[in-house]
């Protein structure tokens, strides 16, 4: 007899999420994007937060961002994270524009060498065949 | 005041029993909070026209049936709020009703059954926010709570002695406070010796999760008079909300809705920053309490590490803050101690704890998503 391991809690895309998780699928890394105010926005949203302009679409990104802050997950709160502590938390200044974040997990870095200000990027961690998740890692040493 | 209406007076304070596993209900512990704070003021069914309510379903019992339990037939305001900062989201909303002439003495309550440190446990699948969040294991409170503790020492070089310095100093409070759980002494060692939850946010650094209702009465002016204890008059409040409702997309971590809170508090009140003598600064998470100094404007930006080594914060110093032990020792109420210690002092009848001739006072509710503050003074 063997247990069923415990799952990861997954996303329930809904009408204004999908095309988020549609897009990690196919390794895009994709935000709402404001045609009248020029600005990406997260979490995804019906209008603009800075023009309240509904004419938005989704538009890609770098992928590419720093750490504005991390916490190092000593304890789990979901069984299905008990056996991976301790685990990197981060939330991500994405390149495209200031202040625009997303939280996730930050891999192949050992807790102890994170830092607020390193350069990270996108990796995915497929799932499901339907949910694919965009963590990061340390950025790759640019020339 | 200036700006919010008629003169509010706060009547009476108290409490439920408060601990770990009561085996009381919730409406047990709301029975006994009301009854409380009615016993403290000497405020009777009769004079009740109003009571406010916060808290979280399914923990939530509707502020109208609160009326009914309590046998108040004909109240002329109610209010059930399951958002918001805390008891002060409660508190606020019956000051308010106070302040526009809407009711004369408002019963604001705040029960709540323990859960355990960060909630309930998330489900197999992650709706709505929660799906940019839970997925990645992350979205629980103390999580966030050591994100915005990482980011205060990163922008400001402080090390994690900046907030155990606070903790220490209010643990010496609660061994002066024979209502709080936790009363033993501790040092800087020990909290450095405390687990991680979230690194850097330690054991030490969050609240004591119980059962309670904390319980607090707000009257005109005119009312508190007739009423059993000295009034302590509020005199300025408000709300603050951010631009992310995710705590972990917080703009600013260092600053947060706390700091437009406060200085739309400052603005409809007369007295200043340099008027407050005591503060009930809410310590769901240590972060918190040392956000609310900056934000209070009780020290600079970036200064609270210094603030609290210098000792304005602790027995004898010039703002003791939290001086009942603060939720981390007298227990999760969500905020009524906040409130509820500071008007004891300004009574003057927080006994070995008291910080001599207190006459402004402030308290302080959450972080980041929304937030509130409440000015106090007595005459």
């Amino acid at each position: 007899m063997t247990e069923t391991a415990p799952l990861r809690p997954l996303p329930l895309p809904d009408d204004e999420t999908r095309f988020f998780w549609d897009g990690t699928r196919e390794h895009r890394f994709l935000m709402q994007f404001c045609a009248d105010c020029k600005r990406f926005y997260h979490h995804p949203r019906p209008v603009c937060p800075g023009c309240l302009s509904s004419d938005m679409a989704p538009e890609e990104l770098s992928g590419r961002g720093t750490v504005y802050t991390y916490t190092i997950a000593e304890q789990a709160f979901h069984p299905f994270f008990a056996n991976r502590l301790p685990y990197t938390l981060i939330v991500v200044d994405l390149e495209e524009q200031p202040g625009l974040r997303f939280v996730s997990e930050l891999v192949e870095c050992s807790p102890d060498d994170v830092r607020v200000g390193m350069p990270v990027e996108v990796v995915w961690e497929h799932v499901t065949d339907e949910i694919t998740l965009p963590l990061f890692k340390p950025a790759a040493v640019q020339a | 005041m200036t700006g919010t209406g008629r003169r509010v007076a706060i009547v009476g304070v108290g409490y439920s029993t408060v601990g770990r596993d009561t085996g009381l209900s919730l409406k047990q512990l709301i029975a006994q909070g009301a009854q409380a704070a009615m016993a403290d003021g000497g405020v009777e069914q009769a004079d009740i026209d109003g009571v406010a309510m916060h808290a979280f379903p399914p923990h939530f019992v509707p502020a109208y049936e609160c009326g009914a339990l309590l046998g108040l037939p004909s109240l002329k305001w109610t209010s059930g709020s399951i958002e918001g900062p805390a008891f002060l989201s409660a508190g606020i909303h019956a000051a308010a009703a106070v302040a526009s002439g809407t009711a004369d003495v408002v019963l604001a309550l705040r029960p709540m059954l323990r859960l355990g440190a960060t909630g309930p446990t998330p489900g197999a699948s992650a709706a709505g926010g929660r799906q940019f969040l839970e997925p990645f294991g992350a979205g629980r409170p103390a999580q966030w709570a050591g994100m915005i503790k990482q980011r205060m020492m990163s922008e400001f070089g402080w090390g994690e002695e900046a907030f155990g310095r606070q903790m220490v100093a209010q643990r010496e409070f609660a061994a002066l406070n024979p209502d709080a759980l936790l009363r033993e002494r501790i040092t800087l060692d020990d909290y450095m010796n405390t687990r991680y939850v979230a690194k850097p946010l330690r054991l030490l650094d969050c609240d004591y999760p119980v059962d309670s209702c904390g319980a607090v009465i707000f009257a005109t002016e005119e009312r508190a008079r007739d009423f059993a204890q000295k009034p302590v008059f509020v005199e300025s409040w408000s709300f603050g909300t951010s631009g992310e409702s995710d705590f972990e997309l917080a703009e600013d971590m260092t600053r947060t809705s706390s700091f437009s809170a406060a200085a739309d508090m400052w603005a409809r009140t007369s007295l200043t920053p340099e008027d407050v003598q005591v503060a009930g600064l809410y310590d769901g998470f240590s972060p918190i309490t040392l956000n609310w100094m900056e934000a209070l404007g009780l020290c600079g930006r970036g200064e609270a590490s210094d603030f609290v080594a210098e000792g304005n914060t602790s027995l004898g110093g010039r703002v003791p803050v939290n001086c009942d032990g603060g939720a981390t020792n007298v227990g999760r109420v969500h905020g009524v101690n906040h409130v509820a210690e500071v008007v004891r002092q300004l009574r003057g009848t927080s006994g070995d704890r008291q910080r001599p001739d207190a006459k402004v006072g402030v308290a302080a509710n959450s972080i980041a998503a929304f937030t509130a503050c409440m000015l106090m003074s007595a005459e």
